[in-house]
């Protein structure tokens, strides 16, 4: 089942002399559950792909269909619910919320969106991730590994439609990596989710079941 | 709680500085709002109790009525209370009336007299009499008079009364007045309390049997001189005193002017408290923009990010404004008690101290233009944080707006401050609005302090040019009651310096009239009138210049001859003519001009009392005379010394130079009881203390707002450097030096300086003209450049910045310079 659908999306920055096309006319799918690799050097566009895809920023042309529904037909309001629902978003710089600890970040989606906390589930992804003992500690207390698994949580907590990860290993040594892509992994082998991740690192992108290689701003390679 | 707001609070409590600052700066301005609306409702309730103790406290007064009016008055329900007065005596005496009223002594209290002396009456045969009646007299408590009483003009008998006390009366225009007890006219006075004063224009027309549908017309047809009134006729009087303060019924321009100047007040402080307060929020708004990103990023909608800093605004304030109010309260007590200490009880000529009314309406207010100023400062911040894009902050590209232009650093700024310099430079250039609040916060208070520091100065400077004027410091005077040997007696006095001495004639005007056109060289002076001619037809036109006919003594008159440099001893036997007036030329220039041009030699025809006169001019002086020094009251007056003038004449006025004013009205008063005196130091100090309490006020505004610039400076350096941290450890990291750091920020510390001491000093300088401008038009001043409050200006301000700037950099060396560019969780 089709999960993700991406139609001619084209992103441009600027204009005239300073003119940046960072997506030109990029067309794709992605089934559920699947597990894709996104690669490409630095500037080809593939953050810019993976925001447009979480809907953190708009396409200058171009659809993308998540669960069937093109998403930029939602407005600013409903586009960041569908965000806190339907999207786990995972960064480089991890960017949690300093003054929460690391529970009050995982379950930050769920707060925004006013729903109750499962406890059992929470507790669940906690042991997951290795957090347990760390649960009450703010950011600055962790480690880089600890922080950057503290934001997967954040990222799975509503049970989204996609994973978005744009380089989560990117600031790790690794053997964080190593622990960081094991548990994507997991996530997507035993609880079927679907996951996009960029990263340069050939290797990490070997454990996706599809690789997309991405020059200027276009597909070049699918493997 | 949700997420959202306890972010809000963890936030707050984090930035403890600056939620402190920001708590202080609302404090800070509701104190303010509060303190000024109380102070004048204090103000109101001081002039209100000033108006009482001066006439009582009524709202209507109608005379000449009977007790059926008074009964119909009785079942009015508008009114609450109706005060009787009774007239017993249409009595006339040779030189002054003798009034004799009839009242009970709740009536006389209310009418705010005061007994100095004995008691009041008990009974018809017993009268109080105030000190004119007592001292004119020479009678004392305990004396039986005989006192001729009339009934509608006509001589009734010589009524004995014991006289058992004394009292006192601030009521101006009285001539001897004596009060009894127990009797009933039927003439009575009648003074009306309202029920409910602030409905006084519908009750006393309704009163009145006025018309009560076009309530605004008819209360204007009232108000007009010898209006006949359907009820009463014209023997009725409103209390405008007691109505103006009592429910601000605007007839006065002075109350109209204090509700003025307290409204321009409050507008200053509540732009000021906005200006402040919002870049509090708009620093807070910076800082969490990254915050913002992130939370949006994982669906936090605008209007949550929206609700989310107005919450901050709202948690600030309900902290900050109850303590407000408190230090609003408080500081107003406070005041009141330096203005009493100050004044004495001489406030604004009255003699109420300035009371502490309180009253919930300033609380009201100050919570509600708080509220509205933190709604109002948090809002734009909201707006502009529910718009950030998170994709800009969460990769940091948006801190600097990079324009495709090239900024090129001027030569010397690289020439004398090298890279730091240059550095500073381009920071000031790209970054401009962050710092436009820091400049303009410092602009605000320099241009503040400079007008207020030139307002003060020349209100100062004025009361000492109309000091400076005379040369006395008390005057006396009676009416027909003060005679040579009080005056030889006066003069002996101990501190007594100089005794000059004016005389009016024994009957009749000393005003004169001059019909000698021909020497009139401006026939504005001329009184317009309308006689009847040969042919008894009506001819309107100007008829006669008044002059102003002043009596001197011989010692007197050699003193003035003295002062206007004239040799005594050529005119001591002639007039002496002093007409000269301002008047403004077409070029805006004022000039001193003649009404005449008589010189010396002439002979001045006038007309006094009927009687043709011719006096020879002796001298012409521009030097005007003792007791019409003002030089506003433009009327040509002759002097002449009684001893060369063949009218009857007798003493009225002493202008008397005293080593101490109160001293030497004390010991005059033993020799004459019945005269009037006026203090001139009093005068002049109780305008200084005014002066005094209105720089304490104006000096006081000026801290409190500059306090609130402090707060806003301090908490934008301190942000702006926070927010630079990484800027810093980077170039550290890089190599710079210590030297090279502290010359970068020392520029920037220059930059802000001048900046915003170049705006502040020149419309400073500007508002101080403009203000001296205005305070100049009734006395002629020298405008003088406001030095000395620049140069505190400049000193203050550079030191304020630096103290600021090298505060957030000694915090900030102190972090690791690794840790700080590798945490991005900051």
């Amino acid at each position: 089942m089709e999960i993700l659908k991406i139609e001619n999306l084209t992103k441009i920055y600027g204009k005239g002399n300073t003119k940046v096309i960072a997506l030109n006319n990029v067309s794709f799918s992605v089934e559920k559950g699947e597990f894709v690799a996104i690669v490409g050097a630095s500037g080809s566009g593939k953050s810019t792909l993976l925001h447009l895809i979480g809907g953190v920023d708009r396409p200058t042309s171009g659809k993308v269909y998540i669960d069937g529904k093109n998403i930029y037909d939602y407005s600013d309001d409903e586009l960041a619910i569908f965000r806190r629902r339907q999207v786990g978003l995972i960064y480089q710089f991890y960017n949690l919320i300093p003054i929460l600890n690391i529970e009050e970040n995982i379950t930050l989606p769920l707060n925004l969106d006013g729903r109750k906390v499962d406890q059992k589930y929470l507790n669940d992804l906690i042991k997951l991730l290795g957090l347990d003992h760390r649960r009450h500690h703010l950011p600055n207390e962790l480690s880089g590994g600890e922080q950057q698994r503290t934001s997967i949580g954040r990222a799975l907590i509503t049970n989204p439609a996609i994973v978005l990860a744009d380089e989560p290993t990117g600031n790790l040594d690794s053997k964080a990596s190593d622990e960081i892509v094991d548990l994507l992994k997991k996530s997507n082998r035993d609880y079927k989710q679907t996951i996009i991740m960029i990263t340069h690192n050939l290797d990490i992108a070997k454990c996706a079941d599809r690789i997309i290689t991405i020059e200027d701003g276009k597909i070049v390679k699918e493997v | 709680m949700n997420v959202l707001k306890k972010l809000s609070i963890k936030n707050l409590k984090l930035n403890t500085k600056r939620t402190i600052g920001t708590i202080i700066g609302i404090i800070l301005s509701t104190s303010l709002i509060c303190a000024v609306i109380s102070m004048g409702f204090n103000f109101q309730q001081t002039f209100l109790n000033n108006a009482i103790e001066n006439g009582g406290y009524y709202h209507l007064k109608i005379s000449e009525l009977e007790e059926k009016d008074i009964e119909v008055l009785n079942r009015n329900r508008n009114i609450s209370k109706i005060s009787k007065i009774y007239e017993l005596n249409y009595g006339k005496d040779e030189n002054a009336r003798i009034d004799i009223y009839s009242m009970d002594i709740d009536v006389f209290k209310s009418r705010s007299y005061k007994i100095v002396n004995g008691r009041f009456p008990k009974n018809e045969n017993e009268i109080i009499v105030n000190d004119w009646f007592l001292s004119g007299n020479d009678y004392r408590v305990g004396d039986t008079v005989e006192i001729p009483t009339y009934k509608k003009e006509v001589f009734q008998k010589n009524q004995k009364y014991k006289i058992v006390g004394v009292f006192e009366q601030k009521e101006i225009g009285f001539g001897e007045y004596i009060i009894t007890t127990n009797e009933k006219s039927d003439v009575i006075d009648a003074y009306i309390v309202l029920k409910n004063p602030k409905n006084y224009k519908k009750d006393i027309l309704n009163i009145l049997g006025e018309d009560t549908k076009d309530i605004d017309n008819s209360y204007r047809k009232i108000r007009g001189i010898n209006y006949e009134s359907k009820n009463y006729g014209s023997t009725y009087n409103i209390n405008d005193n007691i109505l103006e303060y009592e429910v601000l019924a605007f007839n006065s321009t002075f109350l109209a002017t204090l509700i003025t100047v307290i409204s321009i007040v409050l507008l200053i402080i509540i732009v000021t408290s906005v200006f402040c307060i919002r870049n509090s929020f708009a620093i807070a708004t910076t800082e969490k923009t990254k915050l913002y990103g992130m939370l949006i990023s994982v669906g936090a909608t605008k209007k949550q990010i929206r609700k989310n800093v107005i919450y901050e605004g709202f948690i600030l304030g309900l902290i900050a404004i109850p303590i407000g109010i408190i230090c609003g309260y408080l500081a107003s007590y406070i005041l009141i008690i330096i203005m009493n200490a100050i004044m004495g009880e001489s406030f604004l000529f009255g003699s109420t101290a300035v009371s502490f009314n309180f009253n919930l309406i300033p609380a009201v207010i100050a919570i509600v233009l708080a509220m509205l100023t933190i709604y109002l400062s948090s809002l734009s911040s909201a707006i502009k944080a529910s718009h950030t894009s998170p994709i800009k902050q969460l990769r940091n590209t948006d801190d600097i707006k990079i324009k495709s232009k090239k900024l090129k650093t001027p030569k010397f700024i690289t020439k004398f401050f090298k890279t730091g310099g240059a550095l500073a430079y381009k920071n000031l250039k790209r970054s401009k609005k962050k710092y436009r609040t820091t400049v303009i916060s410092l602009t605000v208070s320099i241009l503040v302090f400079i007008a207020l520091y030139t307002f003060i100065n020349e209100v100062f400077s004025v009361t000492d040019e109309i000091y400076i004027k005379y040369d006395y410091n008390v005057i006396a005077s009676s009416e027909h009651n003060l005679d040579f040997d009080d005056i030889d007696n006066i003069k002996k006095l101990d501190g007594v310096k100089k005794v000059y001495t004016t005389y009016v004639l024994t009957k009749g005007s000393s005003y004169m009239k001059n019909t000698d056109f021909n020497h009139v060289t401006n026939m504005d002076f001329a009184a317009q009138d309308c006689e009847e001619d040969d042919q008894d037809e009506e001819v309107c036109g100007p008829q006669y210049i008044a002059i102003d006919l002043l009596i001197f003594d011989p010692e007197t008159f050699k003193e003035y001859c003295h002062k206007a440099k004239i040799d005594y001893a050529s005119v001591k036997d002639k007039a002496i003519l002093n007409d000269d007036y301002s008047d403004q030329e077409e070029n805006g220039k004022i000039i001193s001009k003649r009404i005449f041009d008589y010189q010396k030699g002439d002979l001045l025809p006038a007309v006094l009392n009927d009687k043709n006169k011719h006096f020879k001019i002796g001298a012409v002086t521009d030097v005007n005379p003792y007791g019409r020094e003002d030089p506003y009251i433009m009327e040509p007056r002759l002097i002449v010394s009684f001893a060369y003038f063949d009218e009857k004449i007798i003493p009225q006025t002493l202008y008397i130079d005293a080593t101490n004013a109160k001293e030497a009205i004390k010991k005059i008063k033993t020799i004459n009881p019945a005269l009037h005196f006026s203090n001139m130091e009093e005068e002049v100090e109780s305008m200084r203390n005014l002066s005094l309490i209105v720089s304490i006020f104006l000096y006081g505004f000026i801290t409190v707002i500059t306090l609130i610039g402090i707060t806003n400076i301090f908490n934008t350096i301190t942000s702006n450097m926070e927010l630079r941290q990484k800027e810093f450890a980077m170039l550290k990291s890089v190599g710079m030096t210590k030297k090279e750091f502290n010359r970068m920020i020392n520029l920037e510390t220059i930059f802000y300086s001048f900046k915003s001491l170049f705006y502040g000093i020149t419309i400073g300088i500007l508002l101080s003209y403009l203000i001296h401008l205005g305070i100049n038009k009734s006395v002629s001043l020298k405008y003088h450049l406001p030095i000395i409050p620049i140069i505190i200006c400049i000193i203050f301000v550079f030191l304020l910045v630096s103290i600021i700037m090298k505060y957030s950099i000694n915090k900030i060396s102190r972090q690791n310079t690794i840790e700080t560019i590798r945490n991005d969780n900051i």
